[in-house]
């Protein structure tokens, strides 16, 4: 060490280290200790110090046990460090490091005090704590979201079949043949019904004279009456949207009942009363159909949600399943018997290409079937039917290529944006695509989060590309280039295993 | 007499909804429309006058790109956007930190209800900043009436406000 160096250590001052620095008496007074001490205390930062650090400990026991790990760490040849000592100053808690040692008279050995550094470590102690409380609760939580998913699973299931019930007795067909029908016809079925209940109404009307009229029914209520002809027969340019036109037909229907049943008896044309009531009858019961058919695909939409979900949620608290050998035509059959169901009440058809090709693949059989069922609810959710004589289709094609097993899925309808996928926006955790919420077609942001991650576990990866199934026809600057129609291929590729 | 005309702002009344709208296209009391996103909200909002408005706190923002870039900044969230919010700010506080803008100028806090899944709780304070006094939340068990329930409030308090300036 050069001279001047020599002179700088030697005039060194402890106190003056950007540390906390002390030196207590064995009964903890302060024999000396610099301004970072004083500030953690709140002690004067200049002059004497008439307090001693006993005070300062939260739990007054905890000193002696740590003079006593001071002493046994002396014996060991090394020093007290990284202590963690809760100390209370006024009404605020401080959490301290410590590293200490004894100091002693070199000629009896005794103990004349102790000399230490302390550290501040308030702040990742209570960021610690917090998250520790954090943890504990996300893992109650994993577990609890598991019990209260599956409890709702069979609250949909009972809800699914009370609907199939329901629409069984409105539409006196088998609940399969009665999801077999497009909604597009059953509204033009509707509307021809409005359009009967609305010449109905015109000729009660028509063959009524004022003074029966004024007899049977007051005038507010006439005028109630005939005020829905116009509206049951443009019902299709007054309720824009099929969607909603089966509840504000259904609704108009009941209360023309209920009117009707207000009518004077014996006063009217009987036959002409009954012809509303009739037509009403069959609107309010083809329109319940349609609404309940609506309703029952969005819970068997929600049911499937809520399994993935439950899934997702709960795939780290879940017993350790081992990766096994998989065959791919198996995974993928699985993953479309999960999903039948939906794709029936959602009349959307699955079409397999590649029907005989078979590889293996090295996984978690569970985990890879979610993926999967979770890339297929999506493609049949935001399928569009694009032929007038054909129902919506899907296509899956299972192929092999560079080392790789892939799943693709095909379909047609709901556009993803590009910036959605080059940002990674879609693969965010509940990220829902822009268009996603187009025809009802809820997303719930966990499909290709969780499907992604799959891959990756599994050493693959996922693809996406939308592009307009007429490329040219609209161009991207049109604010209508995103309601046309796109060719939407998700693909998931995973490695082969090895043949044996 | 002109009937009152409405507009509802929300993009779920098209499908979970559905069955709250029933009355109002075929019942004759009211000029409805619907809005699903901000842009349109705001393209209705500008044709022309509504006695009642009723706003959801959860929208997306529709093609407008000033709305869209509000929207991204939040991540493409409708949770945490809360453009429902920000509109009906940018309406009755004309702030253009929010959308450069001007609103049109006719809109007034008692024409406004807010009918949403967030609580009071959440969005009071909002709420009262912007004097919108007609709220509801959305949770199972409301009657199919409750949006004629929310237009009548609406109506009924423009009325009284009427009367008493009339004072």
């Amino acid at each position: 060490m050069d001279p001047q160096h020599l002179a700088i250590a030697h005039e060194l001052n402890i106190l003056d280290l950007p540390i906390g620095v002390y030196v207590v008496a064995p009964d903890g007074r302060f024999l000396a200790c610099n301004r970072s001490v004083r500030a953690m205390f709140n002690l004067p930062l200049e002059g004497d110090i008439r307090a001693s650090i006993s005070q300062f400990y939260a739990d007054s026991k905890a000193r002696n046990e740590l003079l006593r790990k001071a002493t046994e760490a002396e014996a060991r040849g090394a020093y007290l460090e990284k202590e963690i000592i809760p100390f209370r100053v006024g009404d605020r808690k401080l959490y301290l490091e410590d590293y200490c040692k004894p100091l002693r008279d070199p000629a009896t050995r005794d103990i004349i005090g102790y000399v230490g550094c302390l550290v501040d470590v308030t702040a990742e102690q209570e960021a610690e704590k917090r998250e520790s409380k954090l943890q504990k609760r996300v893992e109650e939580l994993t577990f609890d979201i598991g019990r209260i998913l599956h409890a709702n699973t069979g609250t949909l299931l009972m809800a699914q079949q009370t609907l199939d019930g329901v629409a069984e007795a409105l539409g006196q067909h088998t609940i399969k043949e009665l999801i077999a029908a497009p909604l597009e016809e059953r509204d033009e079925q509707l509307l021809k019904e409005a359009a009967l209940l609305a010449n109905a109404i015109d000729k009660l009307a028509q063959a009524t004279d004022p003074e029966r009229r004024r007899h049977a029914l007051s005038e507010a209520k006439w005028d109630a009456l005939t005020g829905k002809i116009a509206p049951l027969r443009q019902a299709r340019d007054v309720v824009p949207g099929m969607e909603m036109r089966a509840p504000a037909l259904r609704t108009t229907a009941h209360q023309i009942t209920a009117i009707c049943q207000d009518m004077s008896p014996g006063v009217l044309a009987r036959e002409l009363v009954r012809e509303v009531m009739r037509a009403a009858a069959q609107l309010e019961s083809s329109a319940c159909l349609v609404d309940v058919l609506m309703t029952r695909t969005a819970i068997i939409q929600m049911d499937s949600t809520l399994r993935s979900l439950r899934d997702f949620i709960t795939a780290d608290v879940r017993t350790y399943e081992p990766k096994k050998r998989l065959s791919v035509k198996q995974l993928t059959d699985q993953a479309i018997t999960q999903i039948a169901e939906f794709a029936r009440s959602s009349r959307v058809d699955i079409v397999r290409r590649d029907r005989d090709f078979d590889t293996s693949v090295e996984g978690v059989e569970r985990d890879l079937v979610r993926a999967l069922s979770n890339l297929l609810h999506n493609a049949i959710k935001y399928s569009w039917r694009r032929d007038r004589a054909k129902a919506p289709w899907l296509t899956i094609r299972t192929y092999a290529r560079e080392g790789m097993a892939c799943v693709e899925f095909e379909n047609w309808g709901v556009p993803i944006a590009q910036d959605e996928i080059e940002q990674g926006l879609i693969f965010q955790l509940g990220y829902r695509g822009k268009w996603s919420k187009d025809r009802g077609r809820l997303g719930t942001g966990i499909g290709l989060t969780d499907a992604r991650r799959t891959a990756q576990t599994h050493y693959g990866n996922l693809r996406v590309a939308s592009r307009p199934s007429n490329p040219g026809w609209v161009r991207p600057e049109d604010p209508n280039y995103y309601n046309q129609p796109f060719v939407t291929t998700v693909t998931f590729c995973i490695p082969e295993a090895l043949k044996k | 007499m002109k009937k009152p005309s409405v507009l509802w702002i929300e993009d779920s009344a098209r499908f979970e909804l559905r069955n709250l709208v029933g009355q109002l296209f075929f019942g004759g009391k009211y000029d409805f429309n619907l809005a699903e996103d901000v842009t349109s909200a705001i393209d209705h909002l500008r044709a022309r006058e509504y006695d009642a408005v009723i706003v959801d706190i959860r929208l997306p923002p529709g093609i407008d790109p000033d709305w869209r870039k509000l929207y991204q900044q939040t991540g493409f969230d409708r949770v945490h956007a809360q453009l429902g919010l920000k509109l009906l700010r940018w309406l009755l506080t004309k702030d253009n930190s929010i959308h450069p803008a001007e609103p049109p100028e006719w809109i007034k806090p008692h024409q406004i209800a807010v009918f949403t899944v967030e609580s009071k709780g959440e969005i009071r304070q909002h709420l009262d900043e912007l004097g919108i006094t007609v709220f509801r939340q959305k949770s199972a068990g409301l009657r199919d009436t409750i949006l004629l329930e929310l237009i009548d409030e609406i109506l009924m308090r423009a009325q009284a406000d009427a009367s008493v300036s009339a004072l």
